[in-house]
């Protein structure tokens, strides 16, 4: 028995002997690359740390966690027996497609184009200085020319998709460029006049609609929503028909995103968008330097009414959405995408990028919202949600800017209990 | 003597920056204690941290001998700590009364005892020998009783500590006069006064001692009886620095800038607030246009820049109409233009250094190439330039603009107008807030400018910059300009009287567009 033991003792020894140097060989190798590799990663995250974005970024964060256990605190107090798969389908959002994962991240995206476009429509304002609460109208007014063109421009042929967006974009713009003009010349704040604007966009494309000549070529009589758009204004299903199936996702989520990127660029390489920012950060210093401050303010407004009537088009074109087809359904209701921007434009801190991002969350919370009803919670949960991010995230930007002084508080709090106040004033000194 | 204030070993850190290390300053009962440094020094940090506006990163504060613990202005009140800032803290629209009251009202059921409140300030007044009005709004009182009211407020508020943030900048040398005496009775009723100021002459003047901070350090604190000015400025610098600027004689060229008839209307009281004003500037020459703030200057910069529109007359420069051309022309065709107001036109302060030293030129190539910015010669201006002009700042081209000292903000505009090499340098204020060794830097660059064959246009409020920069003084008073002299042909004194309006030479406008006879007068001298 004893013998036993030695052998397997002695093998054991042996078998060390022979490992540790092979080990110690290998590692001596590895460590300078894992050395390197971990460096670089340090200095990553290190210059990340320090830009802006980094904050924005984790204030977005923060925020969003807290409106989550905000949200299910509300779902616990409201339903307690539903209350575990209510919270489920809330995590789960996008994934509680029947059709499985692929269709329900196909819909995310289906959802996410418009918003994107009307995120970076408010996000764009903001960049330059202008907070548009217009979005909805000029969301609206971008939808109602586009679907003009998509059911009345037969003749143009193949060219009718893209003159339906074109379209689409020309009434976005106009419906900025009215607030931006008055803001401009007048000094009119663009807040009052691009609310009103949402009101006075909705009533005019519902009232045209209802004319003479509009109601009995574009509108369905029977259950009073605007006809289809022609197959030929449609937007092309590219080839995201085969990579999400059954989810009717198109190219729209491509343009969204390319629209997205594009402003990124115009903002931050370009004369222009420098301009532009510079009038959104101190008026007066731009038009000091030499920018036309009043032109900038009117482009600004403009343009940001272009994206948003830019993702009207692209709702009304997109194929089959949500079994009801592109339609527009004519009701005295301001429609909510444009209102969405702005909590979606916050919680991105108007990074142009950002946005697609926090436009998936958005989305994301939203599918949870329409799943969450068949276990009886209401969907309207997931805009107290929303609302809770968008309060905290205003919030969090000021708590992340502290964060410097929150280590110092926690820091100082942990000293105090070790050692004596005096040690400690000396200590602090010393820094 | 009995320590009033201590304040021991006090740490600021700002990112990038230690704005004040471990400084110790003690005040004395019933002293003036100047407190003098350059910009950037970390003096208005020390008096932010003791009024209540930062919190010290370490150190303490003792009054009286006991440590107290200052959170907010209103703390400090209430330790009786009061502070006049640079910029008053008053409701325009508001009486004098009521604004030294605010905050304070004496009340009954909440109705404001306005009566046994004017008889107490009146009382004040008389003590302390301010003669205020009382009855009158903020907006229609000159800036040196805004400043009585400054210093009513705190005695209302029986503050024993008080703070002048350099309260001598926006006054004539009669008011500077007048603010010394007041500042001596204070302290004989028992009132310690700390002092902020670049100005070496009005610390010899009252002060009984001072504290010199260079770079969040403490130098020294001196007695002023055994100091001079030149060994402050040497603390202050840490080299010595020349008082009388060496210039050479003018070598005057073609007319560079040519105003003639310039009226502007105000929208608000309907008057010439710029009324029939005319001159020209030639190359080779500084011509400053001194007079108390207020008398029009500023609209006139702001006229010559084209950030107001004229209402009539013209403005030449080069040759060139540009009375109704747009601000990036002017920009472009030979105008750098130093603003008065630094944060609200000057610089953009949400952005970097370098974007606001490019400010004017990032539409111009290599800056820019088919509208796409170029990020490099962006930069590799901005380092020449803050290497150039000595601009501190915590993290280099990329430290925000708005987290530099007001100093260090100033030298970039002067850097970036400067560097751009027009034809006229408009100057307006260039100094405020600037210290000794940095207005001594920035007022070489303008005489350097001026022999380059360069024409300067500088409005100041501050008598000596006028005295010591300028080749020829316009004096401004409401609106129209009241006298037209060579510098060396003019006193301080006789120089305060026309801007006080009790002297008026009667310069017609046609004279004043011809000025041959001084230029004359220069030929000869040289």
């Amino acid at each position: 028995m004893s013998n036993l033991l030695k052998k397997i003792g002695n093998f054991f020894k042996n078998l060390w002997a022979k490992i540790v140097p092979f080990v110690k060989k290998v590692w001596a190798k590895i460590l300078p690359v894992l050395k390197k590799i971990g460096k670089a990663i340090a200095k990553f995250f290190s210059n990340f740390k320090k830009t802006e974005g980094f904050n924005a970024f984790l204030g977005a964060m923060l925020a969003i966690s807290i409106g989550l256990i905000m949200g299910i605190l509300l779902m616990w107090i409201i339903k307690p027996d539903n209350a575990t798969e209510g919270i489920t389908r809330l995590i789960k959002g996008t994934l509680n497609n029947p059709n499985g994962i692929k269709a329900g991240i196909g819909v995310l995206l289906l959802n996410s184009a418009p918003l994107i476009l009307t995120g970076l429509s408010v996000a764009f304002a903001f960049k330059t200085g202008l907070f548009n609460i217009g979005a909805s109208g000029q969301y609206t007014v971008g939808l109602f020319c586009a679907v003009l063109v998509g059911i009345l421009g037969d003749s143009l042929g193949s060219f009718q998709w893209i003159a339906a967006v074109l379209a689409g974009m020309a009434g976005g713009f106009l419906w900025g460029a009215i607030p931006g003009l008055f803001k401009a010349r007048y000094n009119v704040h663009e807040v009052i006049t691009s609310i009103m604007f949402n009101y006075v966009g909705m009533y005019l494309v519902n009232g045209l609609l209802t004319s003479n000549f509009l109601k009995t070529r574009v509108v369905d009589g029977s259950n009073n929503r605007t006809i289809k758009v022609d197959q030929a204004a449609r937007t092309a299903y590219g080839f995201f028909d085969e990579l999400f199936p059954n989810s009717g996702l198109d190219i729209s989520i491509l343009i969204a995103i390319g629209t997205a990127i594009f402003i990124y660029f115009l903002l931050n390489k370009t004369v222009f968008g420098r301009e532009l920012k510079a009038v959104g950060l101190n008026r007066h210093a731009a038009k000091y330097s030499g920018v036309n401050e009043k032109k900038g303010i009117f482009l600004s407004m403009a343009i940001s009414g272009m994206l948003a009537g830019l993702g009207g088009a692209l709702f009304i074109l997109g194929p089959n959405r949500f079994n009801l087809g592109n339609a527009y359904a004519i009701e005295n209701v301001i429609l909510t995408p444009g209102f969405d921007g702005i909590p979606i434009a916050l919680l991105a801190s108007s990074n142009p990028i950002g946005v697609v991002f926090a436009t998936f969350f958005v989305s994301h919370i939203k599918l949870a919202g329409t799943a969450m009803q068949s276990v009886g919670f209401v969907k309207e949960i997931v805009d107290i949600i929303i609302a809770i991010i968008l309060y905290f995230s205003a919030f969090s930007l000021i708590l992340t800017q502290n964060l410097g002084n929150i280590k110092k508080f926690f820091h100082k709090f942990k000293r105090k209990k070790k050692t004596q106040d005096v040690a400690f004033e000396a200590k602090e000194g010393d820094e | 003597m009995q320590k009033i204030i201590e304040m021991v070993d006090i740490c600021k850190q700002f990112p990038g920056i230690l704005a004040n290390d471990h400084v110790n300053l003690d005040l004395r009962k019933g002293e003036i204690h100047a407190l003098l440094g350059e910009n950037g020094a970390g003096k208005s940090t020390l008096m932010s941290i003791l009024f209540g506006i930062y919190a010290q990163t370490s150190g303490k504060i003792l009054k009286n001998g006991e440590v107290i613990n200052i959170k907010s202005p209103n703390d400090a009140n209430r330790y009786g700590i009061g502070m006049v800032h640079q910029h008053f803290k008053l409701v325009e629209v508001f009486t004098i009364l009521d604004n030294i009251i605010m905050g304070y009202e004496p009340n009954k059921y909440g109705f404001i005892k306005r009566k046994e409140a004017k008889a107490e300030i009146t009382k004040l007044c008389k003590q302390y020998d301010l003669d205020v009005d009382l009855d009158a709004k903020i907006q229609d009182v000159s800036v040196s009783m805004q400043q009585r009211t400054e210093i009513l407020k705190m005695l209302y508020r029986q503050n024993d500590i008080l703070i002048f943030d350099e309260p001598t900048a926006v006054l004539t040398p009669q008011e500077i006069n007048q603010l010394m005496i007041t500042m001596k009775n204070l302290t004989k009723e028992g009132k310690s006064i700390i002092f902020i100021t670049h100005k070496l002459d009005e610390i010899m003047a009252v002060c009984d001692r001072v504290t010199v901070l260079r770079r969040g350090k403490v130098i020294g604190t001196v007695e002023t009886k055994n100091t001079t000015k030149q060994q402050l400025s040497k603390m202050m610098v840490g080299r010595d620095v020349v008082f009388n600027i060496q210039k050479k004689p003018t070598q005057l060229g073609e007319v560079v800038l040519e105003v003639n008839n310039l009226t502007a209307v105000s929208a608000r009281t309907k008057k010439n607030v710029v009324d029939d004003v005319s001159f020209r500037v030639r190359q080779g020459e500084i011509v400053c246009i001194a007079g108390v703030d207020g008398n029009g200057q500023s609209e006139l910069g702001l006229l010559l820049s084209g950030l107001i529109k004229a209402d009539s007359g013209q403005i030449i420069l080069d040759g060139v109409d540009i009375t109704h051309k747009s601000i990036r022309f002017r920009n472009d065709n030979g105008m750098s233009h130093i603003p008065e107001d630094r944060h609200k036109h000057g610089l953009i302060l949400e952005d970097n250094l370098a974007n606001n030293l490019a400010l004017k030129k990032y539409h111009l190539s290599p800056f820019q190439k088919y509208g796409l910015i170029n990020k490099k010669p962006i930069y590799e201006l901005s380092e020449r330039l803050i290497a150039d002009f000595d601009i501190r700042s915590g993290e280099g081209s990329k430290s925000k603009i708005g987290k530099l000292s007001g100093g260090n903000q100033q030298k970039a505009i002067i850097a970036r107008e400067i560097d751009k090499d027009s034809s006229l340098l408009l100057a307006i204020q260039t100094v405020r807030g600037l210290d000794v060794g940095a207005v001594e830097f920035a007022h070489n660059k303008i005489i350097e400018e001026r022999d380059k064959g360069k024409a300067v246009l500088m409005i100041s409020f501050e008598l000596d910059e006028v005295m010591d920069v300028s080749d020829r003084i316009l004096v401004m008073y409401e609106g129209r300009i009241v006298k037209n002299v060579l510098a060396k042909d003019i006193e301080v004194e006789e120089l305060g009287l026309y801007m006080a309006g009790a002297k008026e030479d009667i310069v017609y406008p046609d004279k004043l567009s011809e000025p041959k006879l001084e230029e004359e007068e220069v030929a000869k001298d040289e």
